[in-house]
């Protein structure tokens, strides 16, 4: 049975003190789903004896079947804290006088790389992550990503060591090797955390600590779970310690001598590490008597460790009865209860911290201050991370977070999306709130309005956003910051109808499916195609799904996935390239050069942009890259759309009327790098410079009609003079195996032109990591690939990692970058052939 | 300049020829005898007499023009008696397929005579007579080549359709023939262009064959995107006496315009481009396609520039999507050398009609007539049915209507903004892209310079000022 009603959680929302915000994070299948099961249970939602087996937060059809999770999931839980527990709260903050009820507000995520935007958005509205670590595998690629996302957006991890069951009964580890491994692991999850966050920054010390209670161990899969508190608070009576100061002994470098009774810095003959003696031990000696059917022993145990069975467990033998032993002996949903009400931060607390990187706006304007405050009284700050699809097809609930202020049922509100500026009317509505909902896993339940510092859903928001947006009262709002995703959508997919007639219902598909993944990107290209781009080819394999399941509802042909290429150039132009305008009054001349390494990532990353004052930027690329002070003041424009990582560069001396034509300049400078001249793609990394411009003396002929395609055409000449090469995407990829596999995976990478870069062992395991970079074009397939050449032991996860020029020069007709050219043209109806310089170059 | 094969090909690829091609493409050559022979010249005379027309123009595409002197002369002779005056028009404003009557209103023609390709839009303000060549055709060759056919066309429906230069042959006797060759279930012979602008039968099957006898030009490009279904579509070249199939290209054709609809569903100003001042109804088409745009919160401007090219469309920096208003031969323009997409009246109506949501076209509509009340495609335009909201799928963004919350807030910035416009000699309102610009005209200064005196100008003449 439910063990909360409704009014129960609405009530404790006005308590802000006692929310906690948290989301689920860590590698695929590390357990995170059956972790949070033990929760749920916890809350009465799915009974105990199923947890771990239900899954409850992985609610598709296709989530359950493949036994991963794709999408996250919310859930409102209600909780009661009991007193003792309660004093280890101590900052005022974190909890309300006189309230022992806890409202936990859980997101669980997909651990699968592909899916990482999913992450992205969860961590947004929370304040806190449950990092899950399989501590036979270790710290994995994925665990460091989000572990890194979690801190930057300032969210405070607490660790939990999974699988502890394998670890004995698999691995048959003993009792101070498993010790030596969470060691490592804590340490590794510390490393990482150190080198993302400044201990003396706003969040103050986020390390994680078992002896303090922020490290929790356990099974998700059988049900238990403990933190040095449960063993602690069990031996204090017994050796009259204080329970925090035994946490601090029972970790670390304490041994204890059972002979002289005492306590040891240094291991010895005749001393054993207390965390062996007084968790570990028990631990084994339970898992011994029960899984080797020593019937007497049980009998005994059960009674040292104050466990009761029940008359129908009375019964059982084997996994099973241990599994109950251990799940009433360390219940996990306790043990995780206690380490988030404890370690992880209130709304209050968060904050006031979290502001200053979600607001956009001034950080003492009246919403700033409202969300600093976590104050339902404020304006309304509410951030919509991502959309949720209901059961009414097409439709949408718009899930976020309440940071200030109040959303009610039918309030009337600022809808806000990400291209919305202050002042401006773009990308502004005002509507009312149809409902607001509370998520509740599979279920939700209506609830009259939700105060700030908490995670709720609205109905009727879905039309005004596409995926994310901010949601206000106040008039002079600004948005709250979009998000920021690690993974980009590099492969993609042209799709089709099978039947032409149903175009109009794949459009409209195509919308929905936008709207319902955060980061899938739908388009229309200019050559008729279709095109549905995602992170990998698991996320395009769901998407796909999606697609043609539930949103178009119509039989799909798709294409073999592609990448998109870059156009860069390798060398400086030739000759000073010079296009006249239509009527040959007007004459600009232009060479293109490549960008210095490492500045197209720094304005793909917005070290360098176009919203930079433009002496400091000036000073940053003559530091950084040696560019001339005074020219590098004169960059015209980025692009491709304002921003991309190509520029245009005035380097002319005095020339009349200038200023006049740089819009139209600029109109054809976007045009131009968005359609580079050899495959119509997006330029990457070239610098146009202007040498030169003549102009009529009439303004009416410079205008943008003459301009405007000459800028392109001469573009085009400085390119094509400038050795143009094709770029391709490459990702960084993590093969995690055994020793013996690592001779299948060097040839594998080989074949498909990849190259490793690092191999390690994994301490303590057999494990090796090998990483390596890895063209996109060539991973299709590689996964498969990868597992029958190394008899499945391989398991690689790839992440785009940057962008990298493919060798050959595309003019030469037996190169590879000129097939792909060739094959790009053909695809987007383009003539097939090389750019003729003539068509764009003049002569005087 | 084109073979006229290639000149099909690029109706269905952006090539970035394709306009370019489109715009010069001729007709294979040819002679005096085929464009003025006795008919022509008893049919042109009947007419002018029977009519009592007194001013005449002749107007003639470009590669007619060497005969032209010649037939002008030869209809002056041939009407010496009544006093009429023939005129030749040789520039024509839009395109030769359109009667160019405002040319012919230079000369206060009473009439027209049409030469070589025509669109067949009706035209508004003169009578017309439209004179087409007459190409040879063996006919004999032609029926020998659709035997071949025979196997195909059993038990279907066939449309024959002549085109210019071969519509001479129609008859009862050409139909007798072409049945017994092709033997099918059911015939019909179509001219291409029909008279009047429309085609008299509807499809009953979609199950037909369909052969277009002329040529692959733009023609049967237009034929084929703009008639109902068929299974399968064969060119017989008349010239060349050979026969070859075509696939249906309609639903690529459409799906690569899907693109530029959307593009024209973005826009934030649309720009209508009057390209012909003849056919009828475009200034029906004009104010519908305004008040479409106005429903969902699009700005309009009307312009006329004449032929475009695109210098002269690069011009109207903020406008994000043309909308050519032209004669069915003259509104697909397919090129990459424009700066901003051009759409057709029909494509233009996909976008902005909300009717046509969800809604595939069975064929595509180049006469923007058949898009008015009472043509075969108008679907009624409902206000009320335009989404509030909507997707991009070009820039990913969200588009939505007007919000009238917003537009009747009414801050008192943009209120000073209004009255200022107003001392203005011409304002142009297309708002965002116009702030984004970093060049907007000569800098006032207002209030950092000083007010000049008035001073005493000069009055009088040049030769001796009164003043001094």
């Amino acid at each position: 049975m439910v063990n909360f009603t409704v009014d129960e959680i609405r009530g404790l929302m006005d308590k802000k003190r006692n929310i906690r915000n948290m989301s689920v994070i860590a590698h695929v299948d590390h357990g995170k789903s059956t972790l949070t099961d033990s929760l749920v249970s916890k809350a009465g939602i799915i009974a105990g004896a199923k947890a771990g087996e239900t899954r409850f937060t992985d609610t598709r059809k296709d989530e359950q079947e493949r036994c991963i999770t794709i999408k996250s999931t919310a859930i409102s839980m209600y909780f009661e804290v009991e007193d003792k527990d309660l004093v280890f709260i101590t900052q005022p903050d974190q909890r309300e006088k006189e309230c022992k009820g806890f409202l936990i507000n859980l997101i669980d995520s997909p651990g699968h790389v592909d899916f990482s935007s999913e992450v992205t958005a969860a961590l947004r509205v929370t304040d806190g992550a449950l990092v899950v670590v399989d501590c036979v595998s270790g710290v994995c690629v994925q665990t460091e990503t989000v572990l890194r996302q979690a801190i930057a957006e300032r969210i405070k991890p607490i660790l939990f060591m999974n699988k502890m069951d394998r670890a004995l009964l698999e691995l048959q580890l003993d009792a101070e090797e498993l010790y030596q491994t969470f060691q490592r692991i804590v340490e590794n999850v510390n490393v990482i955390i150190a080198t993302y966050n400044d201990d003396g920054g706003p969040m103050g010390e986020v390390r994680v600590d078992p002896s303090r209670g922020s490290v929790g161990f356990g099974s998700g899969l059988h049900g238990w779970a403990f933190t040095l508190k449960q063993f602690s608070e069990m031996y204090s009576e017994k050796f009259k310690i204080d329970v925090v100061k035994l946490m601090n002994r029972l970790w670390g470098e304490n041994f204890f001598n059972a002979k002289t009774k005492k306590w040891q810095k240094q291991k010895e003959a005749d001393n054993k590490r207390s965390f062996c003696m007084y968790i570990l031990d028990p631990i084994y000696k339970v898992f011994d008597a029960i899984m080797n059917y020593k019937k007497e022993e049980i009998g005994v145990l059960l009674e040292k460790i104050g466990v009761t069975l029940k008359h129908e467990d009375k019964d059982k033998d084997g996994k099973a009865l241990l599994k109950t032993v251990m799940r009433t002996w360390l219940p996990a949903g306790e043990a995780l209860l206690q380490m988030i009400a404890i370690h992880l931060p209130s709304p209050v607390v968060a904050q006031k911290y979290r502001m200053e990187m979600l607001y956009e706006g001034p950080h003492d304007d009246e919403a700033a201050v409202a969300v600093k405050n976590c104050d339902p009284d404020g304006p309304l700050m509410m951030y919509i991370s991502k959309m949720v699809p209901t059961s009414d097809k097409g439709r949408f609930y718009a899930f976020g977070r309440v940071f200030a202020g109040k959303v009610a049922t039918g309030q009337k509100c600022r809808i806000m999306g990400p291209n919305y500026t202050p002042g401006k009317k773009e990308d502004l509505y005002e509507k009312a709130i149809q409902r607001t909902i509370l998520m509740m896993g599979r279920y939700v339940e209506a609830i009259e309005d939700v105060p700030s510092g908490n995670i709720c859903g609205l109905v009727g928001v879905d039309q005004f956003l596409v995926k994310t947006g901010t949601i206000t009262t106040f008039k002079d709002a600004h948005n709250m910051k979009v998000m920021k995703f690690s993974v980009s959508p590099v492969v993609r997919v042209a799709v089709e109808p099978k039947n032409p007639a149903d175009l109009p219902k794949l459009v409209e598909g195509l919308k929905r499916l936008a709207k319902s993944d955060p980061m899938v990107q739908c388009i229309i290209e200019e050559s008729g195609e279709h095109i549905i781009a995602g992170a990998g080819e698991l996320h395009l394999e769901i998407c796909l799904k999606d697609l043609e399941e539930d949103h178009a509802c119509i039989p799909l042909k798709k294409s073999d996935p592609v990448v998109s290429y870059r156009e860069t150039v390798s060398e400086e132009s030739d000759q000073m390239c010079l296009s006249k305008s239509p009527n040959k009054h007007n004459r600009l001349l232009m060479k293109a050069l490549p960008m210095p390494d490492g500045l197209p990532e720094d304005i793909d990353n917005g070290d360098v942009s176009s919203k930079d004052e433009f002496k400091s930027r000036a000073r940053y690329l003559s530091e950084k890259y040696d560019y001339d002070v005074t020219e590098a003041r004169k960059i015209w424009c980025f692009g491709p759309d304002g921003t991309g990582p190509n520029f245009v560069l005035d380097c002319t001396k005095s020339v009349q009327y200038l200023n006049e034509i740089k819009d139209s300049v600029v109109a054809g400078f976007q045009w131009a790098s968005k359609e580079g001249i050899l495959a119509d793609e997006n330029m990457r990394g070239v610098r146009f410079n202007i040498y030169d411009v003549t102009l009529h003396a009439d303004a009416i002929h410079r205008g943008g009609g003459q301009i405007i395609p000459t800028t392109r055409r001469c573009l085009y000449a400085a390119a094509i003079t400038a050795k143009p090469r094709l770029m391709e995407p490459v990702y960084l990829c993590e093969i995690q195996c055994p020793e013996v596999a690592v001779g299948g995976i060097y040839g594998v990478l080989n074949r498909r032109r990849g190259h490793v870069f690092e191999e390690n062992q994994v301490v303590g395991t057999p494990m090796f990591v090998v990483k390596a970079y890895l063209p996109v074009n060539e991973s299709f397939g590689f996964t498969a690939d990868l597992r029958s050449n190394t008899g499945g032991q391989a398991f690689p996860q790839c992440v785009f990692d940057h962008w990298q020029v493919l060798p050959g020069d595309p003019s030469e007709p037996s190169s590879k970058p000129y097939q792909i050219v060739q094959d790009t043209r053909k695809r987007k109806g383009l003539k097939e052939g090389l750019p003729d310089l003539s068509q764009y170059l003049d002569k005087l | 300049m084109s073979s006229s094969a290639t000149g099909t090909a690029s109706a269905f690829s952006s090539s970035d020829t394709a306009a370019l091609e489109r715009n010069t493409e001729t007709e294979q050559a040819v002679t005096f005898d085929q464009i003025w022979n006795e008919n022509h010249r008893k049919v042109s005379g009947d007419w002018i007499r029977q009519n009592g027309y007194k001013r005449v123009c002749l107007q003639f595409p470009d590669d007619y023009l060497p005969h032209s002197n010649a037939i002008s002369v030869a209809l002056t002779e041939l009407l010496a008696s009544e006093d009429v005056k023939v005129f030749i028009l040789a520039d024509t404003t839009y395109g030769s397929c359109c009667v160019d009557e405002i040319a012919a209103a230079h000369v206060e023609a009473d009439s027209v005579i049409h030469f070589g390709n025509a669109c067949r839009s009706r035209a508004t303000r003169l009578p017309v007579l439209y004179l087409y060549p007459e190409m040879p055709l063996e006919v004999s060759a032609l029926l020998e080549k659709l035997q071949t056919l025979r196997l195909e066309s059993k038990e279907r429906e066939v449309c024959v359709y002549l085109d210019i230069g071969y519509q001479n042959l129609e008859g009862e006797e050409l139909r007798k023939q072409l049945e017994e060759a092709l033997q099918p279930k059911n015939l019909l012979l179509e001219l291409f262009p029909p008279i009047g602008g429309e085609s008299s039968t509807n499809a009953t099957n979609l199950e037909r064959i369909c052969i277009f006898i002329g040529a692959d030009n733009q023609r049967f490009a237009n034929l084929s995107l703009t008639a109902p279904a068929a299974v399968q579509w064969y060119v017989y070249d008349g010239a060349a006496a050979t026969l070859s199939s075509k696939n249906p290209l309609t639903a690529q054709y459409i799906r690569r315009r899907y693109f530029h609809i959307e593009k024209c569903k973005d826009a934030q100003t649309l720009g209508l481009i009057v390209a012909t001042l003849t056919a009828e109804g475009y200034l029906d088409v004009v104010a519908r396609l305004q008040t479409m745009a106005k429903g969902r919160g699009i700005k309009t401007q009307l312009i006329s520039v004449g032929r475009i090219n695109p210098a002269k469309l690069a011009n109207f920096l903020e406008i994000d999507c043309f909308v050519l208003i032209g004669c069915p031969f003259n509104n697909m323009y397919d090129s990459k050398e424009y700066y901003k997409p051009i759409v057709s009246v029909f494509e233009a109506e996909m976008a902005l009609n909300p009717a046509w949501h969800m809604r595939y076209p069975e064929a595509y509509v180049t006469d923007f007539k058949q898009l008015l009340p009472e043509g075969r495609s108008f679907l009624a335009f409902d206000v009320e049915a335009i989404p509030e909201n909507d997707v991009s799928l070009v820039s990913g963004k969200l588009r939505g209507a007007v919000n009238e919350s917003l537009e009747t807030a009414g801050d008192p910035a943009s209120l000073a903004l209004a009255t200022q416009a107003k001392m203005a000699l011409m304002t142009t309102d297309t708002g965002l892209s116009f702030e984004d610009r970093t060049w907007q005209g000569l800098d006032p200064a207002l209030g950092q310079t000083e007010p000049a005196q008035l001073q005493q100008g000069l009055s009088g003449i040049p030769i001796k000022y009164t003043h001094q």
